[in-house]
């Protein structure tokens, strides 16, 4: 081995795994942007003209509101997700050992299953026919099954289930990574259990309490099996629309720019998400100085 | 405390209950979605056994992801090797480009293959799904693998290429073994998510590729009995096996991270 | 082999990890680059392995410039700090590890690691795993591993530093009688001064990338040509002045506060009107000097301090501070508080440029 060889060695590894990439990444990404310039015809996209036809289209009223429907619903899932996570996460972190890893995997299990499985297990609860619908009949709750589904009541519920590990996870990590010193040293300095959580706890964790957040924002905004199969027609999200946009009217264009939209929207959350992370973990350190 | 402790009961509950109403509600030896209480039946597996539309489907998404794990594993080990041991010109581009995958939405990563394999004339293949799957797994199997290169002493490295190996012989007596079990990690994390993928699949597989949760998706779209149930509750048994499996090789920690 | 460094040159970011290193080690000749921490020795010794690539310069082994050829082709084994042994193989495996890799055959493997587990003392250990060894048997598999290929330069990368006071000793010993025995051209690097001085034939001693001197441990030990030298390899009691007089292999040095000391020097030593220090070993001092230690003091005992084969005395001299090993004798030490005259020869000194 000289000198060349062992400069090219490590583009040689990487070649494999970049040349799939490219292919099966990066130019299907690259050619979205292009499509979603371009006219529509019937006959398919029209690659001779450059157009912002589709994004216009995006601000009709109809799918205008598909975004904001999809928008708002999500706002309300990350909402509900991290005020149920909070308790949960500050009873996960203060377990040890193998306690404390069941829990996790009980909280990570939705994450595991399959989506499609999930949806269906939300069916057999939620549905007209459902078990808690039986259960509120037989109490006598109700005469008249209560709609859990095909509404935005069950697309919310299952994406809370879905969804939940990714608020959970960051905010365990960053609760079990608090120093015990620090509440111990408020505690002797006269401070009372709230206002230890008021005061340290709540603030050491706010970052990644919201990274979590906007984590689980973006999954909600893109999800597509549960808020089909929860939701049905009537609680068209973007996903849904994109998927017969695509699939049944063949507007390509209009897809792509759909994605798109979807896309610089995500990164725009994430990269915000890091930067909170990052500017919390500064706080931290200038509050500890103080 | 014990308000603590009991909410957690709770969200415990809610997290698991969709999860075993689906193993209890694939016993039921009823026409329709009623749980079992006095007799249980096997009669929906056996339905689900003598489906082909859901056995095709199982054998297409094994072998998908069989091949996606061989793949992504293998090529990851490569680029994890090159990306800690080298220093080199692009080396944050690459690595940004393997786990970028990670940050874009199913749909839109769906939409893209969907458009783009249309237009190079890989449609309805199986290839373009392995493609697919491929850039969905690897910044997983990626992450878990290069921690584990790390791991291992470059001294090792130097001393085998001391006594006479040349670099591609130190990594592959050295440097493979020891991180065996890793790559194993990384296999499996493969499977399972490609085994499991819905959103990408969906949108970009063509009509002779079903796999088996696009299958599921419509058979639950359309016409719905207990066989739905029954390959439900195979396929949590399943992912339940394959996480233990995981756990074992140490995968599950370098996922939590 | 004989092994020669040509102004060998390495920098990392703004730091000269070597800094212009030329030397010679002859073939058969036990050497060590001692220094401390930073100096650069195991950049050298990485760099003759050819694991660092050079910035300036050249290795030359045996004639043949090597600067360029890469490690695996390059027949110089390295024991690493660490000794970095395969814990996934077994220490026959270890040790056959560069056997395969030169292709010899399987029935000569098998004679050339038992041979060369003997000669380490480790015989039927061989199917063993190296977490299944003491540390001083991992040790021995790392040099067998690196002497079984029979390269022609052995290094040795701080190789007794992990074993414990009672080991390393032990290992001393049988390491220069194993490289005695094989006859292999060795470079040790080391921080250790007792290390290099117990094993070396020729010691280079190295600061901040460059060799400050090179000679015998007894040259290196009594005649440092440099502060640095003087200081790093034991205790010296120093003057400082400046030089008043260079006569007949002598110079006089006058100290600030009145005090006229001499040295024994050679010709390339700091002239008349340079600042300069006279150092004398305190085991060189004597209490009560005899006729031939022409130099001499009057002092005061601070303290003095059993040491079971000597005793420390600190003693003062106006505003002279003086260390003194003694050997213990019959008659009792002097008690602090008490005069004495403490002495040595001129030929015992030696003089150094003021750092």
């Amino acid at each position: 081995m000289n000198a060349g060889a062992r400069r090219w060695l490590p583009f040689l590894l990487l070649l494999p795994l970049t040349a799939v990439l490219c292919v099966g990444f990066l130019l299907p990404l690259i050619q979205s942007v292009e499509n979603s310039f371009h006219g529509f015809s019937p006959r398919g996209i029209d690659r001779s003209t450059w157009t912002l036809a589709a994004y216009t289209k995006l601000f009709d009223p109809f799918y205008a509101g598909v975004f904001g429907r999809t928008l708002r619903i999500s706002l309300i899932i990350s909402a509900i997700t991290a005020v149920l996570a909070y308790p949960v996460a500050l009873y996960v972190a203060q377990l040890r050992g193998r306690a404390q890893a069941f829990l996790l995997l009980v909280y990570m299990s939705p994450w595991l299953i399959n989506v499609v499985v999930k949806a269906f297990g939300w069916t057999l609860l939620l549905g007209p026919r459902g078990t808690i619908n039986t259960i509120l009949r037989t109490l006598g709750l109700t005469d008249a099954p209560v709609p859990l589904m095909f509404n935005e009541t069950g697309v919310i519920i299952g994406l809370i289930h879905g969804h939940f590990i990714f608020v959970l996870l960051p905010l365990w990590a960053a609760l079990a990574g608090i120093d015990p010193n620090l509440r111990w040293a408020a505690g002797n300095l006269g401070a009372r259990p709230w206002e230890i959580f008021r005061r340290v706890t709540l603030p050491l964790s706010l970052p990644a309490l919201m990274a979590g957040v906007i984590i689980n924002f973006t999954m909600n905004m893109a999800a597509f099996a549960t808020p089909a199969l929860l939701g049905g027609t009537r609680v068209q999200v973007v996903s849904f629309l994109a998927y017969e946009v695509n699939l049944v009217d063949l507007n390509w264009p209009l897809g792509a720019a759909m994605s798109m939209v979807l896309l610089v929207a995500t990164l725009v959350l994430v990269v915000l998400s890091q930067r909170i992370v990052a500017s919390g973990r500064r706080r931290v350190m200038f509050e500890g100085a103080r | 405390m014990i308000w603590l402790r009991l909410f957690n009961l709770l969200m415990a509950v809610f997290m698991l209950a969709p999860l075993v109403l689906i193993l209890w509600m694939s016993f039921t030896p009823f026409e329709m979605f009623r749980l079992p209480t006095d007799t249980l039946s096997l009669r929906w597996y056996r339905e689900a056994f003598n489906y082909p539309g859901f056995l095709n489907a199982f054998f297409l998404s094994a072998r998908l992801a069989l091949v996606t794990a061989l793949a992504a594993s293998v090529m990851a080990f490569l680029a994890a090797y090159a990306l800690v041991r080298f220093r080199f010109p692009g080396r944050r581009f690459f690595e940004a480009l393997f786990l970028a995958p990670l940050l874009v939405p199913g749909v839109v990563l769906g939409i893209a293959l969907l458009q783009y394999v249309n237009a190079i004339g890989l449609y309805n293949t199986f290839w373009a799904l392995v493609l697919a799957h491929v850039a969905i797994v690897t910044p997983f199997a990626l992450r878990s693998i290069q921690a584990q290169i790390r791991a291992v002493p470059e001294d090792l490295e130097w001393a085998a290429m001391n006594l006479g190996a040349s670099r591609l012989q130190a990594m592959l007596r050295i440097t493979v073994p020891l991180t065996a079990r890793a790559v194993l990690a990384g296999f499996v994390l493969a499977f399972i998510i490609s085994f499991a993928e819905v959103t990408v699949t969906i949108f970009m597989t063509g009509p002779a590729y079903p796999t088996l949760p696009v299958r599921i998706y419509n058979y639950l779209s359309d016409q719905v009995d207990p066989t739905v149930a029954a390959i439900s509750a195979m396929l949590i048994v399943l992912s339940l096996a394959l996480v233990l499996l995981l756990d074992r090789l140490g995968g599950l920690r370098t996922l939590a991270k | 082999m004989a092994l020669e460094l040509r102004d060998l040159r390495k920098r990392f970011g703004d730091v000269a990890a070597i800094d212009g290193v030329a030397l010679r080690i002859e073939d058969g000749e036990f050497f060590s680059l001692l220094g401390p921490s930073g100096c650069g020795k195991t950049t050298i010794l990485r760099t003759i392995a050819g694991i660092v690539t050079p910035d300036a310069g050249a290795v030359v082994l045996g004639g043949a410039d090597i600067t360029r050829r890469p490690l695996h082709a390059r027949d110089v084994t390295l024991v690493f700090q660490n000794y970095a042994l395969f814990p996934h193989l077994t220490v026959f495996d270890n040790v056959a590890f560069g056997l395969v890799m030169r292709r010899v055959a399987r029935a000569e493997i098998r004679t050339r690691v038992e041979e060369a587990l003997a000669l380490v003392r480790l015989a039927g250990l061989g199917q063993r795993y190296p977490a299944q060894v003491s540390g001083g048997q991992q040790q021995r598999v790392a040099l067998a591993r690196a002497l079984v290929v029979r390269p022609s330069v052995l290094l040795l990368d701080e190789p007794l530093s992990n074993l414990d006071a009672r080991l390393r000793d032990e290992m001393r010993g049988e390491l220069r009688e194993i490289q005695r025995r094989v006859g292999i051209t060795t470079i040790l690097v080391t921080h250790d001064i007792h290390e290099a001085f117990a094993m070396s034939d020729r010691i280079a001693v190295l600061d901040r990338g460059r060799v400050e001197q090179i000679g015998t441990p007894t040259e290196i030990y009594q005649r440092p040509r440099t502060r640095f030298v003087a200081t790093f390899s034991g205790q010296m009691n120093e003057f400082d002045g400046v030089v008043e007089a260079v006569a007949d292999g002598r110079a006089s040095v006058a100290t600030p506060a009145g005090r006229r000391v001499a040295a024994a020097v050679t010709d390339d030593a700091p002239g008349p009107g340079a600042r300069a220090s006279v150092m004398v070993r305190p085991e060189r001092v004597r209490l009560d000097p005899p006729a031939d230690a022409d130099q001499r003091l009057d002092a005061i005992v601070e303290s003095v301090t059993y040491l079971g084969g000597s005793i420390r005395m600190v003693a003062r001299a106006g505003g002279d501070r003086l260390l003194a090993d003694l050997p213990t004798g019959d008659a009792p030490p002097p008690a602090p508080g008490a005069r004495v005259v403490l002495g040595w020869r001129t030929a015992d000194a030696v003089l150094v440029a003021a750092g």
